[in-house]
């Protein structure tokens, strides 16, 4: 690895544990939930559920990953909250640039821009190609501002794609940014800091991995409620058009895992657990379990994992809820990324 | 109204003042039963087949009359024709004589009683809820061992005594799962009630309250409740404890009788498979089927795969692959006319293993035939013991696998690697032109390859399930108990939905061939 290749690694680790530090507060107690003709805070349970959905997002590492285990009475509802959780932190841990999947699938001679992280200078261009060399990713990207610059191909790898906080040019407004804005304005009741740019970025936040029937069926009729105004679960969590391109949380069945990559993935039961080593990177896990479902083979399998852990980051634990009501079973590792 | 939203309150609340409430009825004769009982399990030696029909008898007598909530003297009980059997099967134990005499007498004195003491609580456990409330529930677990529980015959449950005493039979666990309670009752100590069906009784919070009818002497059996092993972090969190009441009074010397075996022989009766490892066996579980034939399915989290059932009303199906811990009575299996794992089956017959995919599985696999001279000389426990000392835990059926034909190789880079060094370290691989670059490369073929299998299977999957699915999806056509799929026109892709009705969750071990051979146990005389 080169110096420069160095530099960046440790620069793209230092931004992504600044943005786990940065503690971001949430009203959760303003909000109110809303069944039928029946209204109530959120209870302990669901507030537990939101906070956990929120520690898996918001902790980011480029080496290490967190995994919780999660050990219920029943799991119905864990992973709705939790993805609301994932959600409210996602959009608040924002930061203005595209991903490297999105950034892949580019056509040639679409136009960005960056930002270098060295020098801070501003640039623009458009892709032109993306190739494989020794098993790295490639895409070149022909530089047309500054004008000093132009022409000059510029070949970013996976390895150094986050040193460039790579962006697109705002899009027209659709029917998902407008489904979006809504989402924006609920989080924005809850916390102050959503960025505009949330919407229209193509950031994957969370993905669940469910029964999606009978998610559907659980969140039926149920309403969120803040500051007078009301908002159905469904059109927050955006579940109908989940699996869309810009969708910010997305729901799988675990035999389509490998399809998504998202920072942080809730695996509801345990065939979604099962389906784990499927899963896309290395991404943070949220594990939701019956009692009757934590079985010795499961427990095996947290205890090699308990072997394999490290410490866990101060800017890790900063962030983790810290106690929980009866009947919860929670514990969590850090390990050494894929 | 978010019915899920209002549940799962209920449940924590439920969990809050989670209470099992011990009703202890004090009978003279069922104590004796018990305590003849005991005295006849000791007297016989277990490993002795020829007394198994003997043990098993006096079984059936003993759970029936501590099972049942019906009069004694209720013609389907049978129990007179239980004893009657019960002392046949005695001829030929001398030891046994004793015994068997002073179950039967005690039997007769509780047929000559006709009163069922549990039904008398039952009764005031229901009054008592209804007077309180009207609007109550009351559930009544009838699930009390695999097959068919000796106590409860199903003309019961179908009858109007039962449907006078407004208590909802569960049978299943999804019937647990379907709605709350404010009391569930266990009408015995629930020592052969399957064990997932237990932890959800006391732990899943479907009532505040547990309510078990117990003889004086019989056993109350509460499972583990296994906790998550603690991490770095130091969550606050609450351990809920079971919360145990008593009215009448408790059993002060309860009787150590270990009735296990009982549903261990059941299973042994019924497919005879080995208990014990050996040569070039699997790991397998039973599965037994509602038309009375069963097969063995393979241990693991996606051995076999599921139709998920139409809600009522109508509404998609779909299918995925599930481990045995998810198969749960009613459960619909779907499985290949004529056995065999279908999916790589049918993957490689699709083409996508060739004489090229042969080629390149010996590629990534080549270095099999070292790890296989390694465990001339050293076990699987002691290589499981070296390759942790390089990082790599994995238990000794790991390494074993890892050898076997069916499993390509480790599934863990870290794990891959342990094994490369180890085999480096103990000279099966030369080291010459091995090096950690090395080791890379080989792991990406290796994980390459598997991806590409794994798509293989995918496509097949997704193949079946098209073809099955646009026969019964969104249809409300009736699933029987053994439905016969053709899918294709020619008849050669036979598939066989069949529904659950038991699981042996103890592992039997069986050859490849066997699994998914469909078996008719129809004729089996503890089929039930």
């Amino acid at each position: 690895m080169t110096d420069d290749a160095t530099a960046i690694q440790e620069r793209r680790s230092l931004s992504r544990e600044a943005e786990s530090e940065k503690r971001v507060g949430f009203s959760w107690n303003e909000l109110k939930i809303r069944f039928g003709e029946h209204v109530c805070g959120v209870p302990e349970w669901a507030l537990s559920y939101l906070m956990l959905g929120a520690w898996g997002r918001s902790f980011q590492h480029s080496k290490k990953r967190l995994i919780v285990f999660v050990v219920l009475p029943t799991r119905r509802l864990a992973g709705v909250f939790a993805s609301l959780g994932s959600l409210a932190a996602g959009a608040a841990s924002f930061q203005p640039q595209i991903t490297w999947p999105r950034f892949r699938a580019l056509p040639p001679n679409t136009v960005v821009h960056w930002k270098d992280a060295r020098d801070k200078k501003r640039f623009s261009g458009v892709v032109t190609s993306f190739s494989q060399e020794f098993g790295t990713e490639f895409i070149d990207v022909d530089i047309t501002k500054p004008a000093t610059k132009a022409g000059v191909t510029l070949k970013v790898s996976r390895g150094n794609f986050e040193g460039y906080s790579f962006s697109l040019a705002p899009r027209p407004s659709n029917l998902q940014a407008d489904e979006l804005v809504t989402v924006a304005e609920f989080l924005r009741s809850l916390t102050s800091h959503v960025d505009d740019g949330w919407v229209q970025a193509d950031s994957n936040e969370c993905l669940l991995v469910t029964n999606s029937s009978a998610l559907n069926a659980d969140i039926a009729g149920l309403s969120l409620e803040v500051k007078g105004a009301s908002y159905t679960l469904g059109e927050i969590l955006l579940v109908t058009g989940a699996m869309s391109n810009f969708s910010k949380l997305s729901v799988a069945s675990p035999i389509r895992v490998d399809e998504i990559e998202s920072p942080v993935v809730i695996l509801d039961g345990p065939r979604a657990f099962a389906a784990h080593s499927n899963l896309r990177g290395s991404p943070n896990l949220v594990i939701f379990l019956d009692r009757s479902e934590y079985n010795e083979s499961i427990q095996n399998d947290v205890l090699s994992l308990k072997y394999s852990s490290e410490k866990i980051p101060e800017s890790c634990a900063l962030n983790a809820p810290k106690s929980f009501p009866l009947g919860f079973d929670v514990t969590a590792f850090v390990t050494q990324a894929d | 109204m978010s019915g899920a939203f209002f549940e799962v309150s209920h449940v924590f609340k439920n969990i809050e003042c989670n209470r099992v409430h011990q009703h202890c009825c004090v009978n003279e004769p069922v104590l004796r039963i018990l305590e003849g009982a005991r005295a006849l399990f000791r007297s016989l030696d277990r490993k002795e087949q020829r007394s198994s029909d003997l043990r098993i008898q006096a079984w059936v007598v003993q759970a029936t009359v501590l099972n049942t909530i019906l009069p004694f003297d209720d013609p389907t009980l049978a129990l007179e024709e239980n004893l009657t059997r019960l002392n046949q099967h005695c001829s030929g134990f001398p030891e046994a004589a004793e015994p068997v005499a002073a179950v039967c007498q005690a039997v007769r004195e509780l047929i000559r009683l006709k009163r069922n003491p549990k039904l008398d609580l039952l009764r005031e456990l229901a009054f008592e809820g209804s007077n309180s409330d009207p609007k109550k529930r009351i559930g009544i677990i009838c699930k009390l061992a695999n097959g068919s529980a000796p106590g409860w015959p199903r003309s019961f449950l179908q009858s109007d005594s039962f449907a006078a005493l407004e208590i909802v039979a569960l049978g299943t666990r999804t019937d647990l799962k379907q709605q709350l309670f404010d009391r569930l009752v266990l009408p015995c100590g629930g020592s052969n009630i399957p064990k997932a069906l237990l932890t959800d009784i006391y732990y899943g919070g479907f009532a505040p309250c547990a309510d078990v009818l117990l003889y004086q002497g019989e056993r109350l059996e509460i499972p583990d409740c296994l906790t998550l092993p603690s991490g770095e972090l130091p969550f606050k969190v609450k351990h809920f404890e079971l919360v145990f009441e008593s009215t009448r009074h408790a059993p002060s010397d309860p009787i150590e009788e270990d009735t296990r075996w009982a549903d261990d022989t059941f299973w042994q009766k019924l497919h005879g498979a080995q208990r014990n490892h050996g040569h070039a066996s699997v790991e397998a579980h039973f599965v037994l089927f509602a038309d009375g034939t069963g097969c063995f399915v393979p241990s693991g989290e996606r051995a076999v795969t599921v139709l998920k059932e139409a809600p009522s009303g109508g509404g998609p199906r779909d299918l995925f692959r599930a481990g045995v811990n998810d198969l749960d009575e009613s459960t619909l299996l779907v499985l290949k006319e004529g056995g065999s794992d279908f999916m790589l089956d049918e993957a490689f017959d699709l083409g996508v293993g060739n004489d090229k995919d042969s080629a390149q599985i010996d590629e990534v696999t080549w270095w099999k035939s070292a790890l296989e001279a390694l465990l001339v000389t050293h076990s699987e426990q002691e290589v499981s013991d070296l390759l942790a000392l390089h990082g790599a835990h994995v238990s000794p059926l790991t390494v074993k696998n890892w050898v076997g034909a069916e499993v390509l190789g480790p599934r863990a880079e870290a794990d891959f690697r342990a094994l490369m060094n180890l085999l480096i370290e103990k000279r099966k691989l030369a080291p010459i032109g091995i090096d950690q670059e090395w080791i890379s490369y080989a792991w990406q073929k290796l994980k390459q390859f598997r991806s590409k299998r794994q798509q293989a299977g995918k496509a097949i999957w997704q193949s079946l399930s098209d073809k099955l699915l646009a026969q019964y999806r969104d249809s409300n056509t009736a699933i029987g108990d053994r439905t016969v799929v053709q899918l294709s026109e020619d008849g050669s892709v036979e598939l066989l939905i069949l529904r659950v009705e038991a699981v042996d969750l103890l592992p039997s071990y069986v050859t490849a061939s066997s699994l998914f051979r469909v078996d008719d146990f129809r004729g089996r005389k503890w089929r039930g």
